[in-house]
């Protein structure tokens, strides 16, 4: 026998163990394997579901950390994992191309019921927290002026109340939001008032530029773990101008078939996510450099949904 | 004269005319309403004007400074000093851009003024070390032969070291420029206006007009100004 048929029965031999030692690693059992998208944010909620699972004594497998929407949707159409957590405003315009809703209901309902009749996916509770576009004031300001809405806001520009540091009702935006349909001019012009001057900056120092009070107002986003460090409050968009994306866990079907009680599960936890307790968990991975296991463990026990 | 026309007046029109053409056809053909809102006359006036600001101001503080410690620290008594000094400035030349406006960001806050201050820091560096080199690679025997026709240390170096080193001196001042054009559109993200709002914003919406714009002024005031210096230094030697 020559090297070389030697050398290629050894790599078929090799190959043949090999997939044979990978078939036999394939779970026996149903799991859920929980996905998540790359940015802190999903790695947190990802570990909620499967910390929250897995006290239930579902078996469950770790693939958070995939990549991009478009990657964790995929590898959940194809079934590679069973749920991640979504956005309703992305996955309306981005996997259903339909216009954006600034409704929270109807962004849900609409998503919820599409997925559900056009690919067996099912959309659990949405969380009360919207990572959307938000205008943010300093806590304080906020409070002394009884300020709590965007409409307040309006209503104290147009009336000539003194504005807080540095004197005047600026406002500090990132360059998205100053050029957006739905962005800057349309928010003033949707509120009815002005600001009395506004600076473009980047996205990353906005929060900073409030809280050093160089600006009086200014934009985010609504669950940055800034927003907790600094003291800022999100004021309410009460005429729903921004496009809604709460978070809800989408599930397949067929895991669903397997595991009835997930919903039960998640629901209550889904409930309590608010942009205050997002952003306070974001801190603490983002600033406090805790795991996002730790951050979920700690505080599932805190609120008490696991022993 | 046809010629000097030309050099001084012709063909900075047509660069000048490259640029409107492109603004003249963006701002009227606007694709959507986004590229509309954020390419009007009135706005790209209003980045022009900052970013010459940016440029003038950091420029003219530069250029004094630069020369002056050129000057200074290629003098005798600070020579070895002077020495030590260019390897600093080579080093913090290493230092990129945005890094220099990041980290006065974070000691002085934001807007114009923080991003003029960064900008002049940073175009000292080139202007300095050529001033510095220009004047210490003037031939020895040169210098000495003026000490040996009796030359005053200062007409030494008004007569004799700088008309020498003023090429190289000028060479400082064209790259800092060219660095400074492009260094001021980073101003954006920390407030300071200019082109950069322009080339951030078309690229965080993805509308390539928007950058097309930006880019096409930021590079045609480059070119025009290193051109622009570039003759005036030929006359002036040519003139002395």
């Amino acid at each position: 026998m020559s090297i070389k048929r030697l050398l290629t029965l050894s790599l078929v031999l090799i190959f043949l163990v090999g997939s044979l030692f990978v078939m036999g690693c394939e779970p026996d059992e149903p799991t859920v394997t929980v996905g998540s998208k790359e940015f802190t944010e999903q790695l947190i909620l990802g570990q909620i579901a499967l910390v929250a699972l897995e006290d239930a004594g579902i078996p469950v497998e770790d693939e958070t950390n995939l990549g991009g929407t478009v990657v964790a949707r995929e590898a959940l159409e194809r079934g590679d994992i069973g749920m991640y957590w979504e956005y309703t405003g992305t996955a309306l315009v981005e996997f259903m191309g339909h216009d954006v809703i600034t409704d929270p209901e109807e962004a849900y309902a609409t998503i919820a019921e599409w997925d559900q009749t056009e690919n067996d996916l099912v959309w659990l509770e949405k969380t009360p927290f919207n990572n959307t576009y938000t205008v943010m004031m300093r806590q304080e300001d906020a409070e002394e002026m009884g300020i709590e809405t965007i409409s307040d806001l309006a209503e104290a520009i147009n009336e000539g109340v003194e504005a807080p540091e540095p004197g005047e009702w600026s406002f500090a935006t990132d360059h998205e939001y100053e050029a957006r349909d739905d962005g800057l001019e349309q928010l003033q012009v949707h509120y009815g008032f002005e600001f009395e001057s506004y600076e473009v900056m980047d996205l990353g120092i906005t929060y900073g530029a409030l809280n050093d009070g160089m600006h009086a107002t200014a934009m985010g986003f609504a669950t940055d773990a800034r927003i907790a460090e600094f003291n800022l409050v999100n004021l309410v968009d009460d005429q729903e101008f921004h496009p809604v994306y709460n978070c809800s866990p989408v599930v397949r079907q067929d895991i669903l078939d397997e595991f009835p009680e997930i919903p039960d599960i998640l629901n209550p936890i889904a409930a309590v996510l608010t942009p205050e307790v997002m952003s306070s968990l974001n801190m603490k991975v983002d600033l406090e450099e805790e795991l996002p296991r730790e951050v979920a463990e700690e505080w599932l026990r805190e609120e008490g949904f696991i022993e | 004269m046809l010629r000097t026309l030309w050099v001084w007046i012709g063909i900075p029109l047509i660069m000048i005319g490259i640029a409107a053409a492109i603004v003249i056809y963006s701002v009227n053909n606007p694709p959507d309403s986004i590229v509309a809102r954020m390419l009007t006359y009135e706005r790209v006036f209003r980045v022009i004007r900052e970013h010459m600001g940016l440029l003038l101001v950091s420029m003219t503080g530069a250029t004094i400074v630069g020369v002056a410690g050129g000057i200074m620290l290629s003098r005798p008594s600070l020579y070895r000093i002077g020495r030590v000094m260019e390897t600093i400035v080579n080093i913090g030349q290493t230092v990129p851009s945005l890094a220099v406006l990041a980290l006065f960001y974070t000691i002085l806050g934001l807007g114009f003024r923080v991003a003029v201050f960064a900008l002049f820091l940073y175009s000292i560096l080139p202007i300095l070390r050529n001033t510095f080199a220009g004047i210490d690679g003037v031939e020895h025997s040169i210098i000495e032969a003026a000490r040996g026709m009796g030359m005053r240390p200062l007409r030494i170096l008004t007569r004799i070291e700088l008309p020498i080193a003023f090429p190289i001196i000028v060479a400082g001042l064209r790259t800092a420029i060219v660095i400074n054009v492009g260094a001021a559109t980073l101003a954006t993200f920390i407030g300071g206006g200019g082109l950069g709002d322009l080339i951030v914003t078309g690229l965080s919406v993805h509308r390539d007009m928007i950058i097309v714009n930006g880019a096409v002024i930021a590079a045609i005031t480059a070119i025009l100004l290193d051109y622009l210096i570039g003759k005036a230094e030929e006359r002036v030697v040519r003139w002395s």
